[in-house]
């Protein structure tokens, strides 16, 4: 790990540190550390700029109310504990809004309900991509945003999920090979 | 079997994304599972990290206010003061972002100069300590980089925290260091009441921040009083002097506490006069609410100060020209509610001020009491409350809401028309404690 990392790395343990003893000031410049990091995993996974703006700002209630819970589990970084959070409140936000449509449903309103400008910037391809997999369970999804989105290690992400690397392996290839699927049928093949 | 495949996935996609080897290169190290790789190996090629799709900053500034806002909605208050807060108003955006981005550098270089654990060590330490220093270094960092008049408060209430800490675990023989801290305590009490004072005049709601500052304070002066009895006899005039001065501070705070309710009361008002001019009358009553919620909240921390008699006739001369900023045009169903809050914040602040003004000069304190006659007569007494005054005989707690009052009206046991009554000078010497009063009405 190179110095800045780790001078980064000392510098955000102390703030959890204080935020945990109830430092609300020191949350907030956690808050401005990950915002954008949370923000850009919600809105890859929802599409709607609106539902990423109020699930980031759930996540980071939900944060401060669960950190005393986070300080025990010592091996999981930080942010990808945030991204957790986020992912948790994803898979609800999913399950509360297909009490009213359904899934494909909810893709067509996403769709239709995104800002042009950032659409732009996430290009048709990626777009594609990104709509199957939220097509996949949730655990398979997190482990591709994870691991191929957000850049974690397959320690990191066992860490995060609770499991064994050997097991984020496995759920990984399963998930390619869904998308796969998803895809093939998608273009007809 | 099956798990050595994914395995090896795995690590075919690790060389490949690092660039150690092509797609071609892995299959063919695994001729046997090529059909199944290839496809899979290049799937797993195109997904990229998600490009910067970022929030706007008018968002990330608002939900940093209401994070904020929820955080310190949830911390617990006093009993007495009912109100928190729910707003909170955000500096400019540029500002705030840059001074946070800032004080995240500033802490990463203190601790990258100083090896790494010593900045978080120095929260302990204590004056004399090799690390005091540092620790205050932080502290003034801090405080140079608060984004906001709120922040500050907070910072230096969090400060004095800190000497009061320090002052509890000052070892005997660091006496020396007593009058440093002291002047370090009074100094940022003084600085942070200032900064909430700010606060409310640039329009923020600062009830639950002033709760704090009483919350705090309050236990500061438990702690200054404990350590006065530890310290030696030179140090223990100097914690007197702070003791003193904790005690002004949150006289100080009870003040800025009405300020703050009284602004939180006319912003609503203010919010009533819009709506029902532009007809939005379904909105008016719950902004009614509010507004008498933060009434009755001015008028409970009003009675907590020494002067709130022209705390109140301040607050009732405000209140007044806030309605008498609604026009009569208003439509009917709206005016009613208006007019009818109206009535009841005269009346309410007339008979608060009524009560307020007579009922403390009836007679000594028991603090006052206590002083003259010794800490023996508190048993003699038995359990009074703080605040209760001498009159008859008997402790009354005026401090009370009137119906706690016992209470019995010699020679007509109904009791008086209306409890402010018994306050009247010209009915001193006529009334008595006893078990079988009871208002006629209250």
């Amino acid at each position: 790990m190179d110095h800045t990392a780790n001078v980064m790395d000392r510098t955000e343990a102390l703030l959890i540190e204080q935020a945990a003893q109830g430092d609300a000031e020191s949350f907030a410049r956690l808050y401005d550390i990950h915002v954008k990091r949370v923000y850009r995993y919600i809105f890859y996974r929802v599409s709607d700029i609106s539902v990423a703006e109020d699930l980031t700002q759930e996540v980071f209630l939900r944060g401060w109310k669960a950190l005393p819970k986070f300080r025990k589990v010592s091996n999981k970084p930080f942010v990808g504990w945030l991204l957790t959070i986020a992912h948790n409140l994803v898979i609800d936000h999913y399950r509360s809004r297909r009490m009213e449509s359904t899934l494909e449903d909810d893709i067509m309103t996403a769709d239709t309900a995104t800002d042009p400008q950032q659409m732009a910037a996430v290009g048709m391809e990626q777009k594609r991509l990104q709509e199957a997999i939220r097509q996949l369970r949730p655990e398979q999804q997190q482990v591709i945003i994870l691991r191929f989105i957000e850049g974690f290690e397959y320690s990191e992400i066992a860490a995060l999920l609770g499991k064994k690397e050997g097991a984020i392996r496995v759920i990984q290839h399963r998930a390619l090979k869904g998308l796969k699927q998803i895809l093939d049928k998608d273009t007809g093949q | 079997m099956s798990a050595k495949k994914e395995d090896i996935l795995a690590r075919c996609i690790e060389d490949v994304k690092s660039g150690r080897s092509s797609v071609e290169d892995c299959l063919k190290q695994y001729p046997r599972l090529s059909d199944e790789l290839e496809p899979l190996l290049k799937l797993a090629v195109t997904i990229k990290p998600a490009p910067e799709v970022s929030p706007t900053a008018a968002f990330i500034s608002r939900a940093r206010s209401r994070l904020l806002a929820d955080i310190h909605a949830q911390q617990p208050v006093t009993k007495n003061l009912r109100v928190r807060y729910t707003l909170m108003k955000a500096p400019l955006l540029s500002q705030r972002r840059f001074k946070m981005a800032a004080i995240v550098i500033v802490i990463a270089l203190i601790v990258a100069s100083t090896g790494g654990g010593t900045a978080y060590a120095s929260q302990d330490a204590l004056p004399g300590d090799i690390l005091y220093p540092e620790k205050t270094f932080i502290e003034s960092s801090r405080l140079f980089f608060a984004s906001s008049d709120q922040t500050e408060s907070e910072t230096h209430l969090q400060i004095a925290d800190n000497r009061i800490d320090e002052l509890a675990r000052l070892p005997a023989e660091r006496s020396r260091f007593v009058e440093r801290l002291m002047e370090s305590y009074q100094h940022h009490i003084q600085q942070g009441l200032d900064s909430a004072e700010k606060y409310i005049n640039q329009g923020g709601n600062a009830s639950g921040l002033l709760n704090r500052f009483q919350e705090r304070m309050v236990y500061h002066q438990g702690e200054l009083n404990a350590s006065c009895n530890r310290l030696q006899v030179e140090a223990r005039h100097i914690v007197r002097v702070a003791l003193n001065a904790s005690g002004e501070g949150l006289e100080n705070a009870n003040r800025l506490m009405v300020s703050a309710h009284l602004e939180n009361a006319v912003r609503h008002m203010a919010q009533v006069n819009e709506k029902a001019r532009t007809g939005k009358i379904d909105e008016v009553s719950g902004l009614l609410h509010n507004y008498e919620r933060e009434l009755d909240s001015m008028i409970t921390a009003a009675n907590q100060t020494e002067d709130a008699v022209a705390l109140l006739e301040g607050s009732r001369e405000r209140l007044r020209i806030a309605f008498d900023q609604i026009p009569e045009t208003i439509p009917e169903e709206a005016s009613d509610a208006i007019e009818n809050a109206r009535l009841r914040t005269m009346h309410g602040l007339d008979k608060a001020i009524e009560s307020s003004g007579s009922g403390k000069k009836l007679g000594k304190t028991w603090e006052e009491f206590k002083f003259e006659w010794g800490a023996f007569m508190n048993q003699s007494q038995g359990e009074v409350e703080p605040g209760s005054v001498e009159w008859q005989n008997a402790w009354q707690n005026f401090e009370l809401e009137w119906e706690q009052f016992m209470y019995q009206w010699q020679g007509n046991t109904s009791g008086p028309a209306e409890w402010q009554y018994a306050w009247e000078e010209h009915n001193k010497g006529q009334h008595d404690s006893g078990k079988n009063s009871s208002p006629a009405q209250r």
